[in-house]
């Protein structure tokens, strides 16, 4: 793709999208606030921003998977349309091309283009003939003329899967197609062939709404870039017109609104507490090696996807290892180990996945924060309710969890107030390393600071605490140690002076496989 | 606890919309058939809901789990000829008898426990085909025609009265009682609780999830092989399908109940007043005298209606 082609979809008459005031608030806070979009017939618009700016929350608006908060519009081809739901936006000519391709693995290639949406004869049967040689024209289109339209999904590989996904969008006739990190899973060759393909949308006048994490595919293939950073819009650029560093800045440097505790520096810092070495699992983590201290905040970045949590579930054993060791507290912590024996044994790991892996969300505050230590407040096997009870209540005071009664049902309270019910309950356990993934997201700024001050406060008094975190600042902000993780593998290891936001943002980025 | 939190509310709402259909049952029954509350017909309902209740007290440890066990009628009827069968209907064989018929729920229990939790597939599926392998086994055993007789310490069991109170009322409120207390107060049944209502979530807390959900059809189905030995007291003889229908009875007794299917809600209490409602329909449908055919279609529709009434009140209300 050359820049110049730019021109083309550049400043020429009406924008055929038009996103207007966009804002959208959810239980946690703000996803959006005010953004302004559009884009041209037959313009690539990059669309960018760190994990949460907002990215995602914008492309389900336009695809009718949420309503955007009152006094939002949208325009398409200069009409105000309410897109209510996915089918809507089918309908009106908006295509989307997910990440994960979402294909029907036992389906052929021209049934999964057409799945919804076969053409039909005339009595009522699916055409198939027809079907067959429609999905050979658009596959032609995309430079894959050589794909046997009969080919079962399962058995495609990741660019084929990509071609199948934008011909199923072709084929219900969109206009404006959005790609979600179509390059994350392809390699260097087939990257070059997806910028061709879209190269020809282009010149066929469709407009691409395009998200990436990959700044140089930014210059290669837009037109514009816009730029999302914690919901608001931070601005519009010409690519031809683009600064490198300009676009970080626009991503990354915010103003610092949250206020860190003091670190303590390499004054707690004690004896490592976790080895680990050489640590291997296949397709995902390639030899890992690092070590974690007594008193210390460890800071783990990176994209999503990129392995940070997958190490530490590995290290912790909730996801499979296939080589390397993990020495914790001075002994070597076997692969089959019970995870109960790892959490008694001072070892403990809070998931970015509240809901799915954090709260048992029908029962209890009380049921929720006694689970792991049930068996200390039992006799013969039978609970000792009113120890249970002390236990939950001494949880709630002591973080201050804003709940009527310990026999709230825990789904009733917010994302940070179960959050801290979460934490609490691992304390019960005095653990020497706390791993705490994702703790933050989607939980307001108050509650925010008081598990920050929290997480400073274990670290003083000797506890190593490991923090995974896509919020840049937030890692800067506590971590006293810092370590990239890009494509399953350890990029780079910061102290907290070296740690700046552009390096290890340029980290993600460069890490990547070129 | 004094305020009425959302949890609670919700919680009593949906208790109350099922008692309130049992109410209007009993009042409805009552004008109906004035005879219906004369102290023996109330004595036979509790005697009929013993072996009921104690299979769906089972059932329920099951759907908590997040399961169903589709094979509990087959092995009732299993249970109900090898009784017979074993002890010839002398009391002399009745000590060892029962433990033994308890081992073969429990033995029953496991199979499907373990296919179930460590080949991953869906209890549906093992279930159901466990009950047919279980007929066809029985059959074999008993070559079409169950032999031997129901000794007398059975039949007492299942028909017996200790003053006016059945004995098979008594065996029932006694499984009632242990099982709230293990479900209320045991760390299994907190465990139980924990993997019906998030599995995930439960392993990363360390609960051994899959040996939770194995030892709940394990309890199952020994409650089942209890409720048989019950029910041979009860009707008095051998029969390949004795406990037909019983697999539906007993989840329809827990749904009805409020217990839900997805697992992780409901209880005793809550499975009692489905086994309750259960009794007096079956016994008011007999009351009104209809043929057998009728009883069938006509017990279906009410338990189909319940649910959907109970189902939309609480969805309604909460």
């Amino acid at each position: 793709m050359q820049q110049g082609s730019g021109v083309v979809g550049g400043n020429m008459g009406e924008p055929v999208l038009e996103m207007k005031n966009i804002s959208k608030t959810f239980d946690g806070g703000k996803a959006l606030d005010g953004v302004n979009f559009s884009c041209y017939a037959g313009e690539v618009h990059g669309l960018v921003g760190e994990n949460g700016a907002g990215k995602s929350t914008l492309v389900k608006i336009l695809s009718g998977v949420h309503q955007p908060d009152k006094g939002g519009e949208i325009h398409l081809w200069g009409k105000k349309c309410v897109i209510g739901n996915p089918r809507i936006a089918e309908e009106l000519g908006i295509g989307m091309v997910f990440q994960e391709p979402r294909l029907i693995p036992d389906l052929d290639v021209a049934e999964n283009v057409f799945i919804g949406n076969e053409p039909m004869k005339k009595r009522g049967s699916i055409d198939s003939k027809r079907m067959s040689e429609l999905t050979k024209g658009f596959l032609r289109s995309l430079n894959f003329g050589s794909l046997d339209v009969h080919t079962k999904a399962a058995r495609l590989s990741a660019p084929e899967k990509h071609a199948v996904e934008i011909a199923r969008v072709l084929a219900l006739n969109a206009k404006i197609i959005v790609l979600d990190e179509p390059t994350s899973s392809l390699g260097l060759n087939d990257t070059a062939n997806l910028f061709k393909v879209l190269g020809g949308l282009k010149d066929r006048g469709i407009s691409i709404i395009y998200i990436s994490h990959r700044l140089d595919e930014l210059f290669q293939i837009t037109d514009r870039v816009t730029v999302l950073r914690d919901g608001r819009l931070t601005g519009t650029l010409k690519s031809t017109e683009m600064q490198r560093e300009q676009l970080i800045n626009l991503m990354i440097g915010r103003p610092l609104n949250m206020v860190y505790p003091e670190k303590s520096g390499s004054r707690s810092r004690g004896d490592p507490i976790l080895e680990v070495t050489g640590l291997r699992r296949d397709g995902v983590l390639h030899d890992i090696s690092f070590k974690a201290y007594r008193g210390e905040v460890l800071g783990l970045a990176g994209l999503v996807g990129a392995g940070r949590s997958e190490l530490m579930r590995s290290v912790f054993g909730l996801d499979p290892v296939d080589g390397g060791g993990v020495v914790f507290d001075g002994r070597r912590k076997s692969r089959k180990v019970a995870l109960k024996k790892t959490m008694a044994s001072g070892f403990v790991y809070v998931s970015e996945d509240r809901k799915g892996e954090g709260i048992l969300s029908s029962l209890s505050v009380k049921e929720n924060a006694i689970v792991p230590i049930l068996d200390r407040i039992s006799r013969m096997g039978f609970v000792n309710d009113r120890k249970g009870k002390k236990e939950a209540n001494h949880i709630v005071e002591d973080l201050d969890v804003k709940v009527a009664s310990i026999q709230q049902e825990i789904s009733s309270l917010s994302g940070g107030n179960q959050q801290k019910v979460i934490v609490g309950r691992w304390l019960k356990l005095n653990p020497k390393l706390i791993v705490l993934d994702e703790p933050t997201q989607g939980i307001d700024v108050g509650v925010k600071q008081e598990l920050y001050r929290l997480i400073r406060r274990l670290c003083d008094e000797g506890v190593a605490v490991i923090l995974i975190s896509s919020d840049l600042p937030e890692i800067l902000g506590m971590s006293d140690r810092v370590i990239v993780i890009s494509d399953g593998r350890i990029a780079a290891e910061l102290s907290s002076e070296e740690a700046t936001e552009e390096r290890i943002c340029s980290y993600f980025v460069e890490g990547k496989s070129y | 606890m004094l305020l009425p939190t959302k949890a609670t509310l919700k919680g009593s709402l949906r208790r109350n919309s099922i008692l309130t259909i049992l109410l209007v049952f009993l009042a409805g029954s009552a004008i109906l058939f004035p005879s219906f509350y004369k102290l023996n017909n109330i004595l036979n309902i509790l005697c009929q809901s013993s072996y009921i209740g104690i299979v769906s007290l089972g059932q329920t440890f099951v759907v908590l789990g997040g399961g169903i066990d589709l094979s509990v009628a087959s092995l009732m009827s299993c249970i109900n000829v090898l009784l017979a069968n074993l002890t010839l209907g002398k009391d002399a064989a009745v000590p060892w008898t029962i433990p033994v018929l308890l081992l073969v729920g429990a033995g029953i229990g496991l199979v499907n426990g373990f296919i179930i939790v460590k080949r991953r597939v869906p209890a549906f599926v093992v279930t159901l085909g466990v009950a047919v392998v279980l007929n066809g086994l029985r059959l074999i055993l008993t070559n079409g025609a169950p032999f031997g007789y129901i000794p007398r310490s059975v039949r007492f069991l299942g028909s017996g009265k200790l003053g006016i109170i059945p004995v098979a009322f008594l065996v029932f409120l006694l499984v009632m009682v242990v099982s709230h207390v293990v479900l209320k107060k045991a760390i299994f049944g907190r465990h139980l609780y924990a993997v019906g209502v998030n599995e995930k979530a439960s392993h990363s807390m360390g609960i051994r999830t899959d040996g939770v959900r194995i030892a709940s059809y394990v309890i199952c189905s020994v409650m089942a092989a209890l409720s048989a030995v019950i029910l041979s007291g009860y009707i008095n003889t051998a029969d390949n399908w004795s406990a037909k229908g019983m697999d539906l009875d007993s989840i329809a007794a827990v749904v009805l109940g409020g217990t839900m299917l997805e697992g992780g809600r409901g209880g005793v209490i809550y499975t009692m007043i489905g086994v309750l409602l259960i009794g007096l329909v079956t016994n008011v449908i007999v009351y009104a005298g209809l043929a057998i055919e009728i009883q069938l279609i006509a017990k279906a529709l009410v338990f189909i209606l319940a649910v959907a009434l109970y189902h939309g009140l609480a969805r309604t209300k909460a």
